[in-house]
């Protein structure tokens, strides 16, 4: 006599046919896709915006991708014109995690959070940013992430295949890139709008409170990050003779000095600006670029740090 | 609490496991929705515990005012489901217009204009006073429509429960989709783990999941270029290609949103419904909004349109009804006169459909090639009204559409143009396959789960930057 087997709980997991199977297609297209980053590690740029280059900044050096560690290091912090800095120039002990958009405050936090504190700080002065760590990094410190990325590669946001994909084009489109740039730069009234938004933006006035709290964040990092041994250099970067002292440049100037006075911490003298060449009036050109950062190795040299 | 943080995660996993326990205890109806309530305050309260007063506020409004419109003596129903609609707009009005009256009628530097300029506005207050609303209509309306009756339970103490899980139920708390009383409440009830719909949740979730992570969330850091006076250095292949961009992000940001909210509700027994059925295929104006939103436009459609007499007070009355709804529509979705321009466009087009249908009928053959020029015509102008989405100001809105033209000339940057046509395509797809589905539907069938696979990878390597959703702010 035949009797039918009644399962107390329904075994579901063996019903899954289709779920099973697509579950069955990721693992395979995820351990490809590892297996081909790890023998072919990839070379270029893959950041596919500005935030999208500030997060593959962070999370390389959250996860230590370069596969070094920062103690014996100069870190440069600051924003999309320090992103400009050329490190190959000052040498193999030089990092930069500035970003775009963003300021020296969020790379300092940065290096707080990751406990991983370098030698040398270098400071950039033109735009001192927000205390709050943004999400995208946040999020790559949270073990739910963190863990899972130091393990696979794919994980990572340098490894993403669009940008992989883009790194590789642009690699491609190298001067078609670079002559559509330059023709950007040549276009004098397109130049002059930008210059004078640019100009607009910081002609207009950041209230003293706001000001007063990021200042008194960055004092408060810079005294925890030196109690731990670290070295502090500021720097500020040349801009348009028509920006350099415009209300917000002077204003973060002044607060600078005042709350990290020269007596007691290094700067680094804004060269004469009118020497450089910049492709909006903020960013410096390449060759400008160059030029700054042998400046600065120079000065630096000078220091007694 | 967002359904991409790792906190939700964890709340859906334990809330998930406490609610499908194997012992008696559990398995009652009442404790399960005494879970999930507690699961949903939490969800709601996590960055605001405040808020939750609100929440408590609007659900006691709606369930006394339905209970007693129900029970209660039958001359003073109307007034009390009048009251009931009455007061849940005034809690929307104070809390999402204030801003808006302030800066339209007061000074804003001092005095009542300053203060209604700081009112902080709720997240998804929009979507839970309107389901308040319709628990308030739906239960009037079961006094004499069958269809609406049995919404309210005798006990009071099962009525509040019902009630207040059906406004607070989490998946679809902070951006719907908005629920009828009438299609929730029903369903109310003691949930097996055994009867899940695993494969139907699968897809919702991982669908929903890949539009918002590698779809919507890329595009944001591309679309964020649409603001003033940034655009007007960009060329005009840049601006349609950003444009074009955005659509599709507002798209797969709510409609991936819509679907994991389904995909969610399914995991503990419920059946929300649709939100959006592939818009952009659409070929009339009245047929985008069949497909867009249909949550909302369904809402107004009952609750709006209707009671204003719809159709059947004359061809005149029903452009201004179509209009005003569309009006109120815009401004539902924020405190700013550009959304009311927008809804005024859409009532616009809707009305000038109606009139055109109205004198010619004109039979279009499906897949011919005037259709999809239609499809065509209505996604660019669907598209070029997202603008008043995007920009706060209506004229930055004309500038946008003047640089359109006067941009050509400006260099391209044409890696960004390729990136947004690529993060485009995965939404373009999803429509296309939902077309020639119905032309092969055994050739899909057969390579979904290659392709549920690809979207699973591609939701771990290549999600963007996370961003919170886009109807959070309506």
């Amino acid at each position: 006599m035949s009797q039918t087997v009644v399962h107390p709980v329904p075994l579901f997991i063996f019903n899954f046919n289709m779920i099973k199977k697509s579950v069955f297609v990721f693992i395979i297209l995820l351990a490809l896709y590892e297996l081909i980053i790890r023998i072919f590690p990839v070379q270029w740029d893959t950041s596919q915006n500005d935030k999208s280059a500030n997060l593959i900044s962070a999370q390389n050096f959250i996860y230590n991708a370069p596969g070094k560690k920062v103690k014996n290091d100069t870190v440069i912090v600051g924003s999309s014109i320090s992103r400009k800095l050329i490190t190959g120039i000052f040498g193999n002990n030089y990092l930069n995690i500035s970003f775009n958009g963003w300021g020296s405050l969020d790379g300092l936090e940065l290096i707080k959070r990751t406990g991983k504190i370098p030698s040398c700080v270098l400071v950039e002065t033109n735009e001192i940013g927000e205390p709050d760590l943004k999400e995208g990094i946040k999020s790559s410190l949270e073990p739910l992430v963190y863990y899972p990325n130091t393990l696979l590669r794919s994980f990572q946001l340098r490894n993403q295949p669009t940008g992989v994909l883009i790194g590789f084009l642009k690699n491609l489109m190298k001067e078609k890139i670079a002559e559509a740039k330059r023709k950007k730069r040549e276009n004098t009234e397109l130049y002059n709008y930008n210059l004078n938004m640019i100009q607009n933006g910081f002609s207009k006035e950041i209230p003293d409170s706001l000001l007063k709290k990021r200042f008194y964040a960055l004092k408060e990092l810079v005294a925890d990050l030196e109690k731990q041994g670290m070295g502090i250099i500021f720097f500020e970067i040349p801009m348009s003779p028509t920006l350099e002292n415009t209300l917000q440049i002077a204003t973060t100037r002044n607060y600078f000095h005042q709350f990290f006075p020269d007596t007691l911490y290094q700067y680094i003298l804004l060269p004469k600006v009118n020497n450089y060449i910049y492709s909006d009036g903020i960013h410096l050109t390449a060759e400008s670029a160059i030029e700054y950062t042998y400046y600065l190795k120079n000065e630096i040299s000078k220091l007694d740090h | 609490m967002l359904f991409t943080s790792f906190d939700f995660f964890l709340l859906l996993v334990v809330s998930f496991t406490i609610y499908y326990l194997p012992f008696g205890f559990f398995k009652k109806a009442n404790t399960q929705l005494l879970i999930l309530i507690a699961a949903s305050l939490f969800f709601y309260g996590y960055y605001n515990p405040a808020l939750v007063f609100l929440l408590f506020f609007s659900g006691a409004v709606n369930v006394i005012t339905s209970y007693y419109v129900t029970y209660g003596p039958p001359r003073y129903r109307y007034f009390l489901v009048t009251l009931g609609v009455v007061i849940n707009l005034a809690v929307l009005a104070f809390f999402k217009y204030s801003p808006l009256f302030a800066t339209t009628f007061f000074d804003t530097h001092n005095g009542i204009g300053h203060f209604l300029l700081t009112i902080p506005l709720p997240i998804g207050i929009s979507f839970f006073t309107f389901e308040g609303i319709t628990l308030v209509i739906d239960t009037y309306k079961g006094n004499t429509e069958s269809k609406f009756s049995g919404l309210v339970d005798k006990s009071i103490s099962r009525h509040i429960r019902n009630s207040f899980f059906f406004i607070v139920f989490f998946p679809h708390l902070v951006s719907g989709p908005i629920l009828k009383a009438h299609d929730f409440i029903p369903q109310i009830g003691s949930k097996l783990f055994r009867d899940i719909d695993w494969e139907y949740c699968f897809r919702l979730l991982v669908v929903g999941y890949f539009l918002k992570l590698v779809v919507a969330d890329n595009l944001k850091d591309f679309t964020s270029n649409i603001e003033y006076p940034g655009f007007m250095t960009l060329s005009t292949l840049s601006l349609i290609s950003m444009l074009l961009g955005y659509s599709f992000q507002i798209f797969s940001d709510f409609a991936g949103y819509s679907l994991i909210a389904l995909g969610l509700a399914g995991l503990f027994g419920y059946r929300l419904m649709q939100n959006f059925n592939y818009p952009y295929i659409s070929t009339t104006f009245s047929e985008f909004w069949r497909r867009w939103h249909i949550s909302l436009s369904t809402f107004l459609k009952e609750y709006l349109y209707f009671p204003l007499g719809g159709n059947r007070k004359g061809k005149v009355r029903t452009y201004i009804n179509l209009a005003i709804t569309m009006v109120l529509g815009g401004l539902w979705h924020g405190a700013a006169w550009s959304y009311a321009v927008w809804g005024a466009f859409h009532g616009l087009a809707l009305a000038l459909e109606r009139l055109f249908n109205d004198k010619y009928t004109v039979a279009i053959r499906k897949n011919s090639d005037f259709y999809y020029f239609k499809m065509f015509f209505i996604f660019s102008m669907v598209t070029l009204a997202w603008l008043l989405f995007k920009l706060p100001n209506f004229s930055q809105v004309i500038m946008y559409i003047k640089a359109l033209g006067a941009n050509v000339g400006l260099v391209t940057n044409y890696i960004d143009v390729f990136l947004i046509g690529l993060y485009c395509s995965p939404a373009i797809v999803y429509h296309l396959i939902y077309l020639k589905k119905q032309q092969a539907p055994l050739y899909y069938k057969k390579m979904e789960f290659a392709i549920f696979g690809l979207m699973l990878f591609l939701i771990v390597t290549n999600s963007g930057s996370p961003g919170s959703f886009i109807y959070f702010q309506f």
